[in-house]
């Protein structure tokens, strides 16, 4: 690990982007999108379909490693030369829009890797099966079930299951529990509700608040569903086309009617 | 009877030479889905830096010590250099492969010419019979490496944090190093993985064989390459299997037909399955990602 991720600056803000613009060829996806997420906060960030709210995530994540203008910090550290899996060490971890988990692992497999950046032993001392190694593995397993445990009784009898096999919504679990495993202070979330039925929502929007309660975890929650966002955030950021028309609480931002055009044309 | 099983045991063993060179291939096709065609020449470098320390006297495990060394430093240097700034392209990195391989061969040409010498290793004269069986020392020592080296693969891919790190890579790459995975440096270390089991086999095909050249690299890899089609390549069990029945098809052939046909049973059937079974009896599907 490097001297930069271990002083991390103590700030109040678990992210802070400034003036961030995006151009992809000729056209711009953002254009001067400033937001904070401040520690211990769920924000919320919606917008129509093609506003660039995934390109604000992919830039933020490191998924997108192109030229941007702007400033991206994440726990206080300027990202912009950071490789995402150095991000992810830095305490920022995401979900996605479609689930994308690791089909040939198990279920506790895939929330395993998630703690690969934390191992410590290193690939040798795991190949020779040290007992620091091996230590370190049964701790890394032994925080995996108590992960999965978060999620009652829907992750852990199937922990040797392989995810192909689970549901939709179990898959998802999966993968908000393999983000967790990274012991994210910055959780991104793109979309987590997409395709859960209202039991389901109501389950994982739960499922988070306490997760935010509990470990005063910040999140960035990316969502259509404006019962969800109402619930969880107490800030929220509206991008359209690239910018962004207004923010503050649901129930100001439900009634401006700059909003109201952007999300009905 | 006796003329079979002896072919047999010389075909397994040739067998396990062929599959310690060919995880090489599949390590590298079935995390990037490169064919990594520097492959044999990196363990042919390895080979002869152990060949080399033997025949001036170093002990025999500080001369494998250092192939194994020398193979790994010429991997990362391959993955560094010809590999990475091209990753993700389908031609170009087959290109700066053979190029850099036919590097390594001139460079090795330079070293030690281009003579083909015997290989210096213990265990090369002796034979034993185990009632009708004739064995050599030798066809032992080759069997208990590879079943190590099996073993110690299995280790790595099924136990490890790097092994699912692998998985993972190969899965979805880009997901990988979102979830904190240091991508560069799990490829680089399944590159270096292979040069491994490439200068063990080297070594040992090198021993088996007592006969070591610079072109090894290219008519070893004709043999492992076949050995990981039919195998089915990216498959690493694959490999070992694929490995085993060229080895013991090409004995066969040998004892009961003609060595001249040698060459002629390997193309063919690496032809036929490239036609009828591209995905090898492991049954992997050759181009699962876009």
């Amino acid at each position: 690990m490097t001297a930069d991720m271990n002083q991390t600056p103590a700030v109040d803000e678990a992210l802070s982007v400034s003036n961030l613009t995006l151009r992809y060829g000729g056209v711009t996806a953002l254009a001067g999108v400033s937001l904070v997420v401040p520690r211990g906060a769920i924000v919320g960030l919606i917008g129509p379909n093609g506003s660039g709210k995934s390109s604000f995530i992919n830039v933020v994540s490191g998924a997108y490693r192109g030229p941007y203008e702007g400033e991206v910090r994440i726990n206080g550290m300027d990202v912009r030369h950071m490789p995402a899996y150095r991000r992810a060490a830095s305490g920022m971890s995401r979900i996605f829009q479609g689930v994308r988990l690791f089909d040939t692992l198990t279920v506790e497999q895939n929330i395993l890797l998630g703690g690969h950046i934390h191992y410590s032993t290193g690939y040798v001392a795991g190949i020779l099966r040290t007992p620091p190694a091996r230590r370190e593995m049964a701790a890394r397993r032994e925080q995996a079930k108590e992960i999965m445990a978060l999620f009652g009784d829907r992750l852990l009898p199937r922990a040797d299951q392989q995810v192909l096999s689970l549901s939709y919504a179990n898959r998802r679990r999966v993968e908000i529990s393999r983000a967790l495993m990274t012991s994210p202070r910055l959780l991104l979330l793109d979309e987590p509700m997409a395709g859960m039925n209202p039991h389901e929502t109501e389950e994982l929007t739960d499922q988070l608040r306490a997760l935010n309660h509990a470990q005063a975890m910040s999140m960035l929650l990316v969502e259509h569903k404006m019962s969800v966002i109402g619930d969880l955030c107490a800030n929220v950021y509206v991008l359209n086309s690239g910018t962004i028309i207004t923010q503050g609480p649901v129930g100001v931002i439900q009634q401006d009617e700059k909003v109201v055009e952007a999300f009905l044309g | 009877m006796q003329f079979f099983t002896t072919q047999l045991l010389n075909g397994l063993t040739s067998g396990v030479v062929y599959a310690m060179l060919a995880v090489g291939y599949s390590l590298v096709y079935g995390i990037l889905q490169q064919i990594n065609f520097a492959h044999g020449y990196v363990y042919m470098f390895g080979t002869f830096v152990t060949a080399s320390l033997i025949t001036s006297g170093c002990p025999l495990w500080l001369a494998i010590i250092a192939g194994l060394v020398a193979g790994a430093v010429i991997a990362i240097a391959v993955e560094r250099f010809a590999y990475r700034p091209v990753r993700g392209n389908r031609l170009a990195p087959t290109v700066t492969a053979v190029g850099v391989g036919l590097i390594i061969e001139n460079v090795a040409r330079l070293i030690w010419t281009s003579k083909i010498r015997p290989m210096p290793f213990p265990f090369q004269t002796d034979i034993i019979r185990l009632g009708p069986v004739v064995l050599s020392p030798l066809q032992i020592v080759v069997a208990v490496v590879g079943i190590a080296m099996a073993a110690l693969l299995w280790i790595i891919i099924t136990k490890t944090d790097l092994g699912r790190a692998m998985r993972a890579v190969k899965d979805d790459l880009a997901t990988a190093e979102l979830m904190g995975v240091p991508v560069d440096r799990v490829v680089v270390t399944v590159y270096v993985l292979g040069a491994l089991f490439g200068v063990v086999g080297g070594i040992l095909y090198g021993a088996y064989y007592n006969t070591l050249s610079v072109t090894m690299g290219f008519s070893g890899t004709l043999n492992a390459f076949t050995a990981t089609v039919i195998g089915g390549i990216g498959s690493v069990w694959g490999a070992f299997a694929g490995g085993l029945l060229l080895g013991v098809l090409q004995a066969m052939v040998t004892g009961y037909v003609s060595s001249a046909l040698l060459n002629t049973v390997t193309f063919g059937l690496l032809i036929a399955f490239l036609l009828f079974r591209p995905t090898g009896i492991a049954g992997v599907h050759v181009a699962s990602r876009p």
